[in-house]
């Protein structure tokens, strides 16, 4: 369990448009949604019509791509008022982003980019973290990124900057398993000691997705299921530390919801498994 | 003086690589450009990895900046990308995002400015860039009424309680969605080819006057005449209805009974207001 007792929502699945109209018909056997939180801000319309027809039957989840925590631009007010007014409209568990950044000087790649990662940036963050966490009046949940670049102004490993994060800022890590397997391939570092080095009570949630091998990098796309090598670190990760709520991710070239569901509860066998050792323990 | 590069400030770091990311050219002319040249070699920032090289891994995201923000567009003018076909609508969209960065937290702006800047680009034959840009415009138009919220429509009975003599003064009370769209082409025509899996022409001139909203099935729009625009748009803007009808100089009576019969019809308005 969590260091804020936020609940084990068991399984989920990433909401999507093309997935809403069978949810809602279907009434699928799923634990919790998880929304791209940008998706439902700035409109006052159709979206948010569905997320509220969601929000009455399902716990929902609110992870966004553009809170831009490690920006050198100050904190956007306008962005993080509605990011909180929706977190309180579909009653968000929790509300995630990424530790990364996503422009500066005003403007946005719109692309979740990587930070050095030296005291620098962690006091940079770690300040922010805890502003944003304040205004939201619950703890932020930051999720790992994938990343195809590693700086040179780094001096020391991604985990151990995420653990440093969470114990200076407060906030809570939405571990992404496939992102840790993307980036070590990558950079070259060993993803079972990344994964073995997170300290059980900060993680949230963890998300799970599919991936594009280019052969020489590897590239995040949410475009397929589940590589085994990152099914085999999630295992290892629920062996450690128990039932953790967990999410399938898919994004490009998305396939009916029965598929999705299905390679979203291939996680099931683990987090049991994890529950008959905690047990037997 | 160069910064030393294990020391270079995060704001300098992200000065750089957005000015790479953003740069339209390719990677090497990216870096190679004034917004970034102030760092000799990529790999004064970027470590290499295994297999490629700092410059190669900085144009993994150079590329994928570029094809979300191309993406995004196509998805949001699809009647448009049909119209250029894809060669030129990818040079079109190209030469946008280069000259018009995103300020934005979301991509669901990204291609507001694409209408404006398309009267002016001269990428496109002089004939063609305003009837593009209504294209553009009516297919932003479609979008935005989607995100405005629901109400329902004021009903015929609710019209009919309203006291014959209480007419003059009252304030029709509209949509939440509904909008006024004036193009100075058949966009709409041009658009349904779209819809009938056709490739969409570029829309012929013709004035077009067209009221926007959303109901339960979906965007609707409603062509209207020069003067039930003028009258409209007075009613939009809070006016009583007799106010209106003595700013806005009608043919007939029954034109306007015609007008408001139909607007009544199709249900662009959720009520009647009688308060003075």
């Amino acid at each position: 369990m969590n260091r804020w007792n936020l609940p084990d929502l068991g399984l989920g699945i990433g909401l999507r448009s093309t997935h809403v109209k069978t949810i809602l018909q279907r009434d699928p056997d799923v634990g919790f949604f998880e929304i791209i939180s940008e998706n439902f801000m700035g409109t006052r319309g159709r979206p948010l019509e569905a997320l509220d027809a969601i929000a009455e039957r399902y716990p929902v989840t609110m992870h966004g791509v553009s809170l831009s925590i490690g920006s050198t631009d100050g904190p956007d007010r306008g962005y993080l008022r509605q990011l909180k007014a929706l977190a309180e409209r579909c009653r968000a568990a929790w509300v995630s982003d990424h530790v990364c950044w996503t422009g500066a000087s005003g403007l946005n790649t719109h692309d979740l980019l990587p930070l050095p990662y030296n005291e620098e940036t962690l006091a940079h963050v770690a300040r922010r973290a805890r502003e944003v966490s304040d205004f939201l009046g619950r703890p932020l949940v930051l999720e790992n990124p994938s990343s195809y670049v590693a700086f040179a102004s780094s001096t020391m490993p991604e985990e151990e900057f995420l653990v440093r994060l969470c114990e200076e800022s407060g906030c809570g890590l939405l571990l992404d398993v496939n992102n840790v397997y993307v980036s070590a391939f990558n950079h070259g570092f060993d993803a079972e000691r990344y994964i073995d080095s997170i300290p059980a009570d900060r993680i949230v949630q963890v998300h799970l997705a599919g991936h594009t091998h280019k052969g020489t990098h590897i590239l995040d796309t949410h475009s397929d299921r589940v590589a085994d090598p990152v099914w085999r670190l999630y295992e290892r990760l629920c062996r450690r530390v128990g039932r953790v709520p967990t999410l399938l991710e898919w994004d490009d070239r998305i396939p009916p919801f029965e598929v999705v569901h299905a390679e979203a509860f291939k996680a099931a066998r683990f987090r049991e498994e994890a529950s008959r050792a905690a047990f037997a323990a | 003086m160069r910064p030393s590069p294990p020391s270079l400030p995060l704001d300098r770091l992200q000065a750089w690589m957005q000015s790479v990311l953003l740069h339209p050219g390719t990677t090497e002319e990216a870096l190679a450009a004034p917004g970034a040249a102030w760092i000799a070699d990529a790999k004064d920032v970027v470590l290499p990895s295994g297999t490629l090289s700092p410059a190669e891994q900085v144009a993994i995201y150079h590329g994928m900046v570029r094809a979300r923000l191309l993406n995004t567009l196509r998805a949001q003018f699809p009647a448009l990308l049909s119209s250029l076909e894809g060669a030129a609508f990818a040079r079109v969209a190209e030469a946008y995002v280069a000259t018009t960065p995103s300020r934005s937290w979301t991509l669901a702006r990204t291609g507001d400015r694409l209408p404006l800047f398309l009267e002016r680009w001269n990428g496109l034959p002089m004939a063609e860039r305003e009837a593009l840009a209504d294209l553009a415009r009516y297919e932003l138009a479609l979008e935005e009424a989607l995100d405005l919220p629901l109400a329902p429509a004021i009903g015929e009975e609710q019209i009919r309680r309203v006291p014959p003599d209480l007419w003059e003064g009252a304030r029709l009370l509209p949509l939440p969605s509904l909008r006024i769209l004036r193009l100075a082409h058949d966009a709409p025509a041009a658009h349904a080819e779209l819809e009938a899996k056709r490739r969409v022409p570029v829309p012929r001139k013709r004035v077009t006057l067209l009221a926007v909203w959303r109901d339960r099935s979906g965007v609707r729009t409603l062509p209207l005449p020069r003067r039930g625009l003028a009258l409209l748009e007075r009613l939009l803007g809070g006016w009583t209805l007799g106010g209106a009808l003595a700013s806005v100089p009608v043919a007939s009576p029954p034109a306007v009974e015609r007008w408001l019969a139909e607007w009544f019809g199709e249900g662009i308005f959720r009520g009647v207001s009688l308060r003075p």
